[in-house]
């Protein structure tokens, strides 16, 4: 694990301040979260999506910055020429952007929110879910990277997976008001487990059974570092 | 210490290499040549665990590259063609990292520093060219591995570092690693390498020491040796070499420099000449190389 912690450090100084990272992972889903409750609805349903954007696009941008300029320089290279297991390369990158989602997230929930006068209802699940969310897209923007062709091309990708996911996972509208078919889509996507936990914190209301959320969760995290390490040995 | 049995890579249907193989032994500069495309980078690559490989085996210092490769690359250090350390990071920042990596005490960091003369405090986006390829090989030794991979390392630099780059290289191999240099390079390759191999279009078509394979190809050397005084004595005892006279000056024909040199020098010094000045002219490792790869 020691192999992990160098390489979360190593990213967390390197990539913390990149204007890609800043601006996708910080200010992005910021004003796009301030534009939905500007529109109309009410700050209490949307916190919680707020927090899940914002540890969704903070993970994920972190995890796409660091390893697609990792790749277009061959930087990565030097991981994988070093003595490490292909687990130790991926969970070192999932904590490097795993650490950037909490800090982000961390500072919407614990420090905006109850700005606009907010109540966390229970304040325990809030920093699990936040701390799950963010591990599992974490895992998701490492993935996502890892397996995109060109790295230069990274940006299109992976916003064009993040942005259909935004209305589809019950982040603006609620998946109860919801089609069946987009009820059934949203099974499919990290974020709406997310969503569904830190709903809970705050309401106590949800869709899915708490159980499912939880579970799912960390069952995102656990499919795409799977994928992660079988991305590499399939590579190297 | 570096051993490939029909080592092959195939990218989708096209051959890159092909079935080679080839032995470096411990303490050699191992010379790696062809042209563009040939396959040297692709070969460093499979070895380097960096690319798949699509048949054969390869083990270095004992371990198989396909099975063991934690083990294999706690062995190699790798220089690759282009300089690619972490750019937003200092010298030393990069230095610390791998460092923790291959869990070497930080203490070693100075000493590459130093033995390097590196700019510790500067990012490593900020370096010179020829900076760049020093730190990067300065990485690749900071773990003191017994074999070091170097793609093209004089490519790009300007005759000054180049220079200092080949020093650097022999007194890395003095010190003890095992060095496969891939180069299309001649004159380094020549200078550097304890033998050489010359691949092209994925095949080995050549092998041997610079001497084995320069005489291996040379068809007829000419060897001009201005002396102070021409004796007959001496054209009659080297008539082998075919001799011919034109002033000062003997013109003689060999297949071999070597054989000449010994042949000469006794003789010259039996009738007190004194050689003033000795050029030859014929194949040189370039030559051997366009033999081979036309």
């Amino acid at each position: 694990m020691r192999n992990v912690y160098y390489i979360a450090k190593k990213d967390f100084y390197q990539y913390f301040i990149k204007p890609a990272t800043i601006s996708w992972g910080i200010i992005f889903p910021i004003v796009f979260a301030m534009a939905f409750i500007i529109r109309g609805k009410g700050i209490n349903f949307l916190a919680p999506g707020l927090i899940a954007i914002a540890a969704f696009f903070g993970a994920t941008s972190m995890a796409s910055t660091s390893i697609t300029f990792e790749r277009r320089f061959k930087e990565f290279e030097r991981l994988i020429l070093a003595p490490l297991k292909f687990w130790e390369i991926v969970l070192g990158k999932v904590i490097g952007s795993f650490t950037f989602g909490l800090f982000v997230s961390f500072i919407t929930a614990f420090i905006t929110l109850p700005f606009l006068g907010l109540y966390i209802r229970d304040p325990i699940l809030l920093t699990l879910a936040i701390i799950l969310s963010n591990i599992s897209f974490s895992s998701m923007g490492v993935f996502i990277a890892l397996i995109v062709k060109d790295p230069r091309n990274i940006m299109i990708v992976i916003n064009s997976i993040r942005l259909p996911m935004l209305f589809l996972s019950g982040v603006f509208i609620p998946l109860s008001e919801s089609p069946a078919i987009l009820q059934l889509l949203s099974l499919f996507m990290p974020l709406t487990y997310a969503v569904e936990l830190l709903r809970f914190s705050f309401t106590y209301m949800t869709f899915f059974p708490l159980w499912l959320s939880l579970i799912m969760t960390f069952a995102w995290f656990f499919i795409f570092t799977i994928l992660s390490i079988r991305a590499l040995e399939i590579k190297y | 210490m570096i051993i490939a049995r029909n080592l092959t890579k195939y990218y989708d249907n096209f051959l890159a290499v092909d079935h080679i193989n080839f032995h470096v032994k411990k303490g050699e500069i191992f010379g790696f040549l062809g042209p563009n495309g040939a396959g040297k980078t692709t070969t460093v690559r499979m070895l380097s665990c960096l690319t798949k490989i699509s048949e054969g085996e390869a083990y270095i210092n004992g371990y198989s590259v396909r099975d063991e490769k934690v083990m294999v690359k706690k062995s190699i250090g790798v220089v690759q063609d282009v300089a690619n350390l972490f750019g937003d990071l200092t010298v030393r920042q990069n230095l610390n990292f791998m460092a923790e990596l291959y869990h070497v005490d930080k203490k070693r960091v100075n000493e590459v520093i130093k033995q390097f003369e590196l700019p510790a405090d500067k990012k490593f986006s900020k370096l010179s060219f020829g900076f760049k390829k020093r730190a990067t090989l300065a990485a690749a030794v900071l773990h003191e591995p017994p074999v070091l991979f170097l793609d093209e390392p004089t490519v790009g630099l300007d005759v000054k570092s180049s220079r200092a780059m080949q020093k650097l290289i022999i007194e890395l191999n003095k010190e003890g690693h095992t060095i496969f240099l891939t180069t299309h390079n001649m004159a380094i390759a020549e200078k550097l390498s304890h033998r050489l191999v010359i691949i092209n279009r994925g095949k080995i078509v050549a092998e041997g020491t610079p001497q084995e394979l320069k005489s291996m190809f040379t068809k007829v050397l000419k060897i001009e040796v201005t002396v102070n005084k021409v004796r007959r004595e001496i054209l009659e005892e080297l008539r082998d070499f075919h001799p011919r006279a034109q002033g000062n000056t003997i013109i003689f024909s060999a297949r071999s420099f070597q054989d000449f040199l010994d042949a000469f020098y006794p003789v010259a010094r039996k009738y007190s000449v004194v050689v003033l000045s000795m050029n030859s002219s014929g194949a040189n490792i370039e030559d051997v190389f366009l033999e081979v790869t036309k």
